[in-house]
């Protein structure tokens, strides 16, 4: 792989933004991949993930559905058709050693976003999404629900009166829309959707090496370090 | 091929080939096929569509 990337400044942070939805499984497996290529550098502490709203479907009901009901609805098809599909991401996920469960539900992920920028703001971010990623995804929380989605910020170290106010207002909606503008202003047409210290960009999922090769070109780490 | 520009320039797009994404357009995730090897499709276009030996299939993200 060529690249015009400019090595990051020495030791200094190095910000990787990916612009996601919670329903979105191939984020759940590139953030997966990018985690995994990070902790493989020695140097894996410089690297700051930011998560980045991208609302797939902002039309979305709000009142959760099974996920096969929902795509029937909106796609037609066979139940046939749309468990085979999801038997084949699960295989891919559950051979990564993600959880995944083909009795998720599907609705509007308008206020989990709003939620990420109030946990982005107050520091754990990528720990609250991640929990509510794989919890959804296994099957044992729905976001939806805002009891369950604000108990899920608890665990993730955030206070649930704040998390419960947030959600009973229109906090950081301007925030979950902006970022979806500044997505669609990079080109952003599907997610997962990474951009590597504003140098580098990567649409959908990639391979942990493939990752690991971005992340070399803004960053690299020299033969010494490497263990 | 850029994404944007960046502080220091264009933010050039990678060529590595994507092995899977959600479309806010038709709304749905590519599902990698059986004997498809993983990110080996170099059909694969840089505006998130499938290529000629992909597929579009699986569930609302």
């Amino acid at each position: 792989m060529t690249s015009r990337a400019v090595p990051s400044r020495n030791g200094g942070p190095v910000v990787v933004e990916m612009w996601t939805d919670l329903g979105c499984p191939w984020c759940y497996v590139g953030k997966h991949r990018l985690q995994n290529a990070i902790g493989t550098r020695p140097d894996a502490a410089r690297f700051v993930i930011r998560l980045r709203s991208f609302e797939l479907n902002p039309g979305a009901p709000k009142v959760p559905e099974a996920i096969a009901d929902a795509f029937l609805r909106s796609h037609g098809g066979t139940p046939d058709t749309v468990l085979r599909a999801e038997r084949q991401i699960q295989g891919l996920a559950l051979s990564e050693g993600l959880p995944f469960s083909l009795d998720r539900l599907n609705a509007n992920t308008f206020d989990v976003h709003r939620v990420l920028h109030y946990a982005e703001a107050e520091g754990p971010g990528l720990a609250f999404f991640s929990l509510v990623q794989d919890r959804f995804f296994a099957g044992e929380l729905n976001p939806f629900d805002q009891d369950e989605l604000a108990a899920a910020a608890e665990a993730a170290g955030l206070p649930g009166r704040r998390v419960r106010e947030v959600l009973a207002s229109r906090e950081y909606a301007a925030a979950v829309r902006a970022d979806r503008e500044e997505g669609a202003a990079l080109g952003v047409t599907g997610v997962p959707f990474t951009v590597f210290d504003r140098q580098l960009a990567a649409a959908g999922a990639l391979s942990t090496a493939a990752y690991r090769d971005a992340l070399d070109q803004v960053a690299p780490v020299a033969a010494a370090e490497r263990s | 091929m850029t994404a944007g520009t960046g502080p220091g320039g264009a933010i050039e797009l990678i060529a590595a080939s994507p092995e899977g994404w959600c479309d806010p357009v038709s709304g749905l995730c590519h599902i990698p096929q059986p004997n498809e090897a993983p990110a080996a499709d170099d059909d694969a276009r840089r505006d998130g569509s499938p290529g000629e030996n992909q597929e579009q299939a699986g569930g609302p993200p």
